[in-house]
């Protein structure tokens, strides 16, 4: 569940990207995928026609969910740093890269 | 697009409505009957008809117990809310609860009827989508409409009954400086990023939005909303100093209607101190007619501190959005009272001396932006809006409370629109007293208590709830929730066995304010029959004037009749329907058709006759 969403593959856009190109990419997306503006079987979105509007909403999610993080500058900071630990970990031949969820959740019913 | 999905843009505001489309490429106000471009949200009931608008807004002095405004105030709300119970204080209406809800009492036909503010709300709604149908010749649908930015979720879903109850669907809700916004962006067409903030002072309520435009793109980066703020708080104070002053002076109190009279002398004073630093108070016979005069200085005395709320809202709306002041290009003011010297002076000093922009019209871009956003969802093709997008947030925050009491944050404020936010609950295993704690179902499971809440620290307002079952071999509850465009808010549960959902033990539940369908449907047939009731008052209003226009133009026509026997006799008839007339001011429809055929017949028979002996 706890998975590192890849937010840089999301917009489409390289980890080296400025807040400007990440701006623009978010703009283009969220044209794509916003559920306003997505027809489902039209072909002018970048997006597969064959998505329904449900889906085309999870996937503006995503995109939004990437722009809300890599737009601020302390929040991508954060998300960089743990996504280079987990690449590290997965390096050391960690098991996985899920964080468990109880660990995170797991003092709530306690 | 397609007839069926064209929609049309509404502001229903807690002083003034209005409806705009978008037609030809652009957006066009449509005036009302009246002629006007703003209808007062108003709507009365007397002993034969039920009055919206200007019609009712007129009449309020001789009939004040049964005209009902401020609608947005009472909407989706609990007798027992605050800004209820201050509004109670002063509306001339009166507000019951019954069956659990808030209810207005009026006297309609000779008879006391009360009325769900669900049901006040459609009577304006049906009032504006008429003015728009009138104007396009054609029925409408749906529509987008727009509210104060304090509007929560149980009052959202109010709103959209009262479309229902009025025959439109209300396919999107937006904040009504959000919408001015996007009015205001349409408009200039500037090229490259831009803040803008959006200052709505109105009647009642303090609305800040704050956007990042980029070409079409709007996003809505925070809003919020104030309704202990606004013109009618302003008077507040200057009734008040007044009153003080009267007290002192003359040691006599003053009666309700004095108390009427004097706000309404006060709003003008307020009105005319934005142009000239004193204003004259004058009220006929009261206290051997008082005179006063209220300078600026003293005005903005008295309300500072309420002035420098507004202020507050603009620096916490910047906080929540993490932008600084000097971030912001624009700042755009609409709504009534932003037409006060000391405001725009407070807001231009709070941006370092920035010049503000006044020249959108207040009254009217919310509804243009709610127009513009109309036509992008009814999937109009034009150049114009091709690539513009509102990418809105939501104003209020949600949180969870399961069985234990712990409050669980799900949804922070100002989160862009549709949100899906799921969480994993951990159940205790290790023999705690928590399962024990929980009630026992006949299956020997156990229920969980899930609450969910709006808002956060100091406001939070429970919304719903439910009960999960789980069996004991389950360890984790899965909690979704999902907020779409909308607003409707859908909450799911399910409990998780080994890291599966369970099939059976899954519940989904949809916030609603209360209102079921039974009674949203009765509420439509009853508003059908108001339609309708409405409808034959302006057929017999309109057979009487046919009547009264067709006498009229005989009574002109005899003058050149040269035969008296003839002119004689046409003028007994007319004189018999003048006093007829005058004796049946509420006859029926098919009674003034009758009698201007009798009339007609009448006038036939007269021309026979002369011209015949002739």
């Amino acid at each position: 569940m706890d998975t590192l969403p890849e937010y840089y593959a999301i917009l489409e856009v390289p980890e080296t990207a400025t807040t400007d190109e990440i701006r623009e990419a978010y703009k283009r997306k969220a044209l794509e995928t916003h559920p306003d503006r997505y027809t489902p079987g039209s072909k002018d979105s970048g997006i597969n026609p064959r998505l329904s509007q449900e889906e085309a909403k999870i996937h503006f999610q995503k995109v939004a969910d990437a722009y809300f993080v890599l737009s601020d500058k302390e929040r991508r900071a954060q998300y960089d740093n743990t996504r280079a630990s987990r690449k590290k970990r997965q390096g050391n031949s960690w098991q996985t890269s899920q964080a468990d969820p109880d660990q995170v959740f797991g003092d709530v019913f306690e | 697009m397609t007839e069926e999905n064209y929609a049309i843009g509404i502001d229903l505001g807690t002083s003034y409505s209005s409806v705009c489309i978008w037609k030809n490429d652009e957006v066009k106000i449509i005036e009302n009957d009246y002629g006007y471009r703003t209808t007062p949200s108003y709507v009365a009931f007397t002993d034969s008809e039920i009055l919206i608008g200007d019609a009712a807004k007129t009449q309020i002095n001789l009939n004040p117990c049964n005209t009902i405004f401020d609608i947005p105030r009472l909407i989706g709300r609990s007798i027992y809310n605050k800004d209820v119970q201050s509004g109670m204080k002063y509306w001339p209406f009166s507000v019951v609860e019954k069956n659990e809800k808030l209810h207005i009492r009026v006297k309609y036909k000779e008879e006391w009827k009360d009325f769900t503010p669900e049901e006040i709300a459609s009577l304006l709604i049906i009032k504006m989508k008429e003015t728009a149908e009138n104007y396009l010749d054609r029925q409408v649908k749906n529509a987008v409409i727009t509210v104060p930015a304090h509007f929560d979720n149980l009052q959202f879903q109010a709103i959209k009954n009262a479309g229902l109850i009025a025959g439109l669907k209300i396919i999107r809700i937006i904040n009504s400086p959000t919408a001015a916004a996007i009015a205001y962006g349409l408009k200039t067409k500037a090229i490259g990023k831009r803040i803008v903030l959006v200052f709505d002072l109105g009647g009642s309520t303090c609305n800040v939005s704050l956007l990042a435009f980029d070409c079409g793109i709007f996003e809505v980066k925070a809003v919020i909303g104030n309704y202990d703020l606004g013109g009618k708080y302003f008077d507040d104070s200057i009734v008040n100093h007044f009153v003080q002053e009267i007290k002192r002076k003359f040691k006599k109190s003053l009666s309700k209607t004095d108390l009427c009279r004097i706000r309404t002398h006060c709003e003008r004073a307020k009105c005319k101190l934005s142009t000239s630093d004193c204003a004259l108070i004058e009220i006929d016979s009261l206290l051997d007619d008082y005179n006063t005069t209220l300078t600026r200085a003293k005005f903005e005395e008295l309300n500072e501190d309420l002035f420098q709320s507004a202020i507050n809202l603009i620096n916490k709306v910047l906080n929540d959005a993490r932008i600084d002041k000097t971030e912001v290009h624009e700042v755009v003011l609409i709504g009534g009272s932003t037409h006060i010297p000391r405001i725009q002076k407070l807001i231009s000093k709070f941006f370092d001396g920035k010049e503000l922009i006044k020249s959108i019209n207040p009254e009217e871009a919310a509804a243009r932006g709610a127009a513009i956003q109309a036509a992008i969802l009814s999937g109009n093709k034009s150049k114009k809006i091709r690539d513009v997008l509102l990418l809105d947030v939501n104003a209020f925050a949600f949180s969870i409370e399961t069985s234990d009491g712990i409050i669980t944050s799900f949804i922070e404020r100002n989160t862009t629109l549709p949100i899906e936010e799921s969480k994993l609950f951990k159940l205790s295993t290790k023999g705690s007293s928590y399962k024990d704690t929980l009630d026992r179902n006949p299956k020997n499971n156990y229920n969980i208590l899930i609450q969910i809440y709006e808002g956060e620290r100091y406001y939070t307002n429970l919304i719903g709830q439910f009960e999960l079952p789980i069996s004991s071999s389950a360890s984790k509850i899965e909690i979704t929730l999902k907020l779409n465009l909308n607003l409707v808010l859908k909450v799911s549960a399910v409990e998780k066995i080994n890291g599966r959902n369970s099939k059976i033990n899954k519940k989904e539940i949809t916030i609603n304010n209360g209102l079921s369908e039974e009674e949203i449907e009765r509420m439509v047939s009853e508003a059908e029959n108001y339609r309708t009731e409405r409808e034959i008052i302006i057929q017999k209003m309109q057979a009487r004037t046919d009547f009264e226009i067709y006498i009229h133009r005989l009574d002109r026509i005899i003058n050149d009749i040269n035969n008296m026997n003839m002119k004689n006799k046409l003028e007994k008839a007319i004189s018999e329907s003048f006093t007829w007339l005058d004796n049946n001011e509420e006859a029926e429809k098919d009674e003034y058709e009758r009698k201007k055929k009798l009339l007609k017949e009448t006038v036939n028979q007269i021309a026979d006759e002369t011209l015949w002996r002739r």
